[in-house]
């Protein structure tokens, strides 16, 4: 079955090459029916990199050890589950899961398109196959996930493997770590899609915005699966990894936010464009950028390069990867170059304080960023290439450096959606901003008179008060006027001026969910924990909280041998909880691993691990934290999840009640009537309402 | 030499976005001056000045990317147990914070510091993104400046009295300005 699978992923590959040739030849000749014969090599491509996907995890899931990727990853007591997963925990298996990604959304892309956009989709489809390609050799000839155990037995060559295998890395054997690597994936892999657009649109000098209108949703959709991968990431090592903390600026983590900073900065400077005519080259640079950066960051993750350049050199992969993108890049760079004619665009503006300076603001802070973490976590590799040394930037330098920006991002998210395009005025900016600005100050004042005294703590807990009033606000304001028109509630208002613009206010959901998680990330200031070495019986004490080590148990099964410690939690004389925190160690891989017992409220978590027997054999070692807030995080990344979500589906102008249709028509015809000269997008208080 | 107000305004937003961020920068450096001796005494596992140097200092238990302080691996670090008695039998014998982190560093070499030194080759890593910071706000600046002159020179071009609009030409204007109201409402 792995020959018919190998002949397969071989076969992909010479399909992968037709389809570039047909698409360009056809484009060429003027030939549609070769132009439609690569459209249907895409599907082509998609079957069999399908069924080499199928065939390990058929493999898999059936324990053929003949294999080296399901013997290195994988062995018999794994619940079926994470066999499964299996699939991209190792090198082979993860490349071969980019290539199935990357076909399945370049089928789902040339087929919903295919009749739309006759003259770009040709130049569409041979980017995405240059692309594919490119991980299709990496699959046939560099990693190929097909290979098998072979000796020479009475001189001859057989097949056989071991008779189980290595185990599947035990700190990966978690819910949120099964899915995260494909929720990354998607994220990464669909940035390929807009890629391609804009690498079409360049070439055939598409008239209009139709790539930015074609791949809005791509985008959007690429960037909810990149965020979701990191939030479940975070949430992962919080649970998994038992230092209390979900962001370690580790190398490998930070490669999946290099992307997400400049595919965020796209998804706003992209509207300057739609909405202005501006910023065309730019908006062609961050979608290229993104692209690079998400092979980058598999680059990263893939070739060992952030460990050492050593580790590159011995890497078998990463030479292809920076050929890759050498490549890449200079031919995306020259393109662009070249049609700089094509792009250039009647920039303008009536004023500083509109919300074409806040994107372009946007645009910096995001940005600077994404070079900090991208600049951080190749530094000791270039130190060590140019001068030898080895050195660690760890995460105080990551902190130090991205807090200010993104105390400064905060603050745009704020200010930026309520100014007016073009020119916001005086009255307007009172308007939106006294009541907020006065309550986040308000706040600001009690917190510190409550004892909070860093700065940065307070600076971003102001700043989330007053993007959360504006958001609220902004809400409320849409929400009154359809209210009153319509008779309804102002929630059953809210949900209709939601679905009449669902960008815009999924747009605020977003922001909303980015608030939470700024909170949630500040409760880590006022994190408190302890440590002690205890008998059976002991009791700690930590702020209100006391815990009590009530026994320590031994249980077996195939996959692992766990010690958990039973510890009581108790606040004065109540029993509050009953937490079992366990060390585990897993058979296969040999390998221990801790797994923390969290007790989730949303004022804070109690986070207790069981560390081990300390050095004396007599004492067990608990480590007990209070977290406070963390949960916002995650509670934010669900509803930045939904405001996605809800940007996602199309808006419907005409939604809600017939009476609030027909009121809002003959408000419509009344507001044209009576005033017949455009404002020129000039914001007045009447027109935020109109609006709205 | 006088200059216009919006190239004032240009200047005092770029000016107050660089000034936050030293300021915001400034705020987080660490004290200059050494941490005071501590005094001999008995230091144990919830010792503040011991969770403050091993969150200094990285982990080097293969592959672990952490700090000793938060190492995943607890117990099972036979290097994180002897870095954090290290620790502790410097603070019990007096020395300062830095004393011990720079015993530490020469014992295991600069990339046990999670922190790149500020000095020599790795001050550049703390001066990059910064360098990068200003450079872009200087060209958002600049780019800002550009579409606000081309803005002005819009309506001073207008200003001449234009030979009136065909009806045809007209209405083609009174769409596209539709269009552009309708697009802008929506947003």
């Amino acid at each position: 079955m792995e020959t018919l699978a190998g002949f397969s992923l071989c076969l992909a590959l010479v399909l992968t090459a037709y389809a570039f040739a047909a698409s360009v030849g056809g484009i060429l000749k003027k030939r549609d029916r070769l132009i439609y014969s690569s459209y249907r090599a895409v599907v082509a491509v998609w079957i069999c990199v399908s069924l080499a996907t199928g065939v390990l995890l058929y493999s898999l899931l059936t324990d053929d050890f003949r294999l080296i990727a399901v013997a290195g990853h994988s062995n018999r007591a794994l619940p079926w589950f994470y066999k499964l997963t299996a699939l991209w925990s190792g090198q082979e298996g993860s490349l071969l899961f980019w290539s199935f990604i990357l076909s399945t959304y370049a089928a789902v892309a040339v087929w919903t398109n295919r009749e739309k956009h006759r003259s770009m989709m040709p130049w569409v489809v041979a980017s995405l196959a240059v692309v594919q390609a490119f991980f299709l050799v990496l699959n046939v000839f560099v990693a190929n996930p097909f290979r098998v155990f072979a000796m020479e037995q009475a001189g001859q060559m057989v097949v056989r493997g071991p008779l189980d295998g290595n185990g599947l890395n035990p700190i990966l054997q978690y819910p949120a770590m099964a899915i995260h690597p494909p929720m990354l994936y998607l994220g990464y892999i669909g940035f390929t899609v807009p890629f391609a657009f804009a690498i079409a649109t360049l070439i055939t000098r598409q008239a209009g915005e139709r790539w930015i209108e074609t791949t809005r949703r791509w985008t959007m959709a690429a960037w909810l699966f990149l965020s979701i991968g990191i939030m479940l990431g975070g949430r992962w090592a919080y649970a998994v990894l038992g230092w209390g903390g979900y962001w370690g600026w580790d190398p490998v983590e930070n490669a999946s936010l290099i992307p997400w900073f400049t595919g965020t900065a796209f998804l706003h400077s992209v509207m300057m464009q739609e909405k202005r005519g501006m910023m065309k080259v730019w908006n062609m640079v961050l979608v290229f950028a993104t692209f690079f950066l998400c092979i980058f960051g598999t680059f990263m993750t893939r070739s060992g390069v952030v460990s050492s350049v050593h580790a590159f050199a011995q890497s078998s992969i990463g030479p292809y990867f920076v050929g890759f993108l050498g490549a890449g890049i200079l031919l995306s760079g020259w393109l662009l170059i070249e049609r700089l004619d094509y792009l250039k665009s009647g920039q303008q503006l009536d004023s500083l304080v509109s919300r074409e300076s806040s994107f372009l603001f946007n645009n910096l802070l995001l940005l600077a960023a994404c070079f900090s973490v991208l600049w951080g976590s190749l530094f000791p590799v270039i130190t060590e290439a140019v001068r030898g040394v080895k050195i660690t930037v760890g995460a105080p330098f990551f902190n130090k450096v991205n807090v200010p920006i993104g105390l400064l991002l905060l603050f745009l998210t704020g200010v930026g959606p309520l100014l007016a395009w073009r020119k916001t005025s005086l009255v307007s900016l009172r308007k939106n901003f006294l009541g907020p600005g006065a309550l986040s100050l308000g706040v600001g004042a009690m917190l510190y008179a409550l004892g909070v005294r860093s700065l940065y703590p307070l600076v971003s807990l102001i700043l989330c008060v007053f993007v959360a009033v504006t958001v609220v606000l902004e809400f409320y304001r849409g929400a009154r006027v359809i209210a009153q028109k319509a008779g309804s509630s102002l929630v059953s208002s809210a949900v209709t001026l939601t679905m009449r613009n669902t960008r815009r206010y999924g747009g605020y959901i977003v922001h909303f969910g980015i608030v939470l998680i700024f909170v949630g990330i500040t409760g880590s200031a006022f994190n408190t924990e302890r440590e002690q070495p205890m008998l059976v019986g002991d009791r700690m004490e930590l702020g209100p909280y006391q815990f009590r080590l009530a026994d320590l148990r031994e249980t077996d099964n195939p996959n692992y041998i766990a010690e958990h410690a039973v510890v009581e939690v108790y606040r004065g004389d109540e029993l509050l909880d009953v937490m079992h925190p366990e060390k585990r160690f897993y058979k296969a891989s040999r390998q221990p691993t801790t797994e923390a017992a969290i007790r989730p409220r949303m004022n804070e978590d109690l986070y207790v691990v069981y560390a081990g027997i300390s050095e004396n054999q007599q004492h067990a070692v608990i480590h007990v934290r209070r977290n406070p807030l963390v949960n916002w995080i995650w509670l934010g990344g669900l509803v930045m999840a939904l405001g996605t979500l809800i940007a996602l589906v199309p808006s419907r102008p005409g939604f809600g009640s017939r009476r609030l249709r027909d009121e809002m028509t003959a408000a419509d015809r009344k507001t044209a009537s009576g005033n017949g000269e455009p404002s020129q997008g000039r914001e007045t208080p009447q027109q935020d309402e109109v609006r709205a | 030499m006088k200059y216009a107000p919006e190239t004032r305004r240009l200047a005092a937003t770029f000016l107050l976005l660089t000034t936050v961020c030293a300021g915001l920068l400034a705020a987080q450096a660490p004290p200059a001056e050494p941490s005071p001796a501590i005094p001999t005494r008995t230091i144990d596992a919830n010792d503040p000045a011991l969770r403050r140097i091993s969150s200094r200092l990285q982990c080097q238990c293969g592959g672990c990317t952490a700090s000793v302080q938060t190492c995943p691996h607890q117990m099972d670090c036979g290097l994180r147990m002897y870095i954090l008695n290290t620790i502790k039998t410097g603070l019990a014998a007096g020395k300062t914070e830095d004393q011990i982190v720079a015993a530490i560093a020469a014992e295991y070499g600069p990339k046990i510091l999670l922190e790149p030194p500020r000095e020599g080759f790795a001050l550049l890593g703390w001066v990059m993104p910064f360098l990068a910071l200003l450079a872009g706000a200087a060209a958002v600046g600049l780019v800002l400046w550009r579409w606000k002159a081309s803005g002005q020179q819009e309506p001073a071009a207008s200003a001449e009295p234009a030979a009136p609009l065909q009806p045809p030409a007209q209405a083609v204007l009174v769409d596209k300005y539709r269009e552009q109201i309708d697009r802008e409402l929506e947003s």
